[in-house]
């Protein structure tokens, strides 16, 4: 999967969840970065986005997204 | 005191730090938050937090290693948790790693029904300190109350902050027992956070909190 139809995918489930709706991704954006991001909101956005793109996360490749560029490379990485 | 011994929790006290949480989350009340907001049965939240425990990542509430036990007769009477913010592994905030654990192993269902409680809960939601000493869930059996059991392994805990400049906890406001403890080791009130939705009282213990805070000089 091509990082920018990632970012495509991504980008309305981010808006939804986090409530922009004019906000754009950045790989080194963080949770302090966003507004709403907050511990019920994360839970919110991963499991849309396993919904979203037909994946289940272990713990281990959630525990290391530390920003939206993690996220991106381990979502590519469950098409590799 | 000698009766008491102070020890790390290990895997073998699941149970009781099961408990421990439950307990404290209900401050004294019959509203356990963790079974409200993900609609789900106080049994459900049992063997769910024993899952999650069982997962051992370090650095928040939910961690094994975050909680000291005291143990009178072999068995574990009492429990406080306690970590250093963004101290783990993969250096994440607490509230992250708590959501991925939730995120992981409770049902879709449950995450989804949190979807329409998260305004209820928002003013109440205290973002933690980078760097503080985080103290999260005390809890001491009914019968061995009254020992200072509490005030004991907090201390513990502050031995364990090393350079942490700020220690923090949150209770609810209606906990007089838990704020005259924590006021007695010279924690003071730092912030108070309210919720103005009426609903929250089906939810959780109180509608307000309290951050506490102790600077350790």
């Amino acid at each position: 999967m091509q990082k920018q139809e990632i970012i495509e995918k991504l980008t309305p489930i981010f808006r939804e969840v986090f409530s922009d709706s004019t906000l754009e991704l950045r790989d080194e954006m963080t949770a302090s970065d966003v507004a709403n991001w907050d511990s019920l909101t994360h839970m919110l956005m991963i499991t849309e986005v396993e919904k979203q793109f037909g994946i289940k996360f272990k713990l281990k490749d959630l525990n290391k997204m530390k920003h939206v560029g993690n996220l991106i490379e381990v979502i590519n990485s469950k098409f590799e | 005191m000698d009766k008491y011994s102070f020890r790390p929790a290990t895997l073998k006290d699941i149970d009781f730090i099961v408990n421990t949480i439950i307990e404290a989350e209900k401050s004294g009340t019959d509203k356990l938050g963790l079974a409200t907001l993900f609609n789900l049965t106080e049994d459900n939240v049992r063997e769910y937090l024993h899952q999650i425990l069982e997962e051992e990542i370090d650095g928040c509430e939910f961690s094994i290693s975050s909680f000291l036990v005291a143990e009178y007769r072999g068995k574990c009477v009492a429990a406080v948790g306690g970590w250093k913010e963004g101290d783990n592994e993969d250096e994440l905030p607490s509230a992250i790693l708590k959501a991925n654990l939730l995120g992981y192993i409770l049902p879709h269902e449950s995450i989804a029904f949190t979807k329409k409680q998260a305004d209820i809960i928002k003013g109440i939601q205290i973002e933690r300190v980078w760097g503080s000493y985080q103290i999260e869930y005390v809890y001491v059996d009914n019968n061995h109350r009254g020992q200072n059991l509490a005030g004991k392994l907090i201390n513990l805990h502050i031995e364990k902050s090393q350079n942490c400049k700020n220690i923090y906890v949150q209770t609810f406001s209606n906990n007089n027992a838990a704020i005259h403890t924590y006021k007695k080791m010279g924690f003071i009130i730092d912030q108070i956070y309210t919720s103005d939705n009426s609903e929250i009282e089906y939810y959780l213990p109180y509608n307000r909190k309290l951050l506490m805070k102790k600077t350790i000089q």
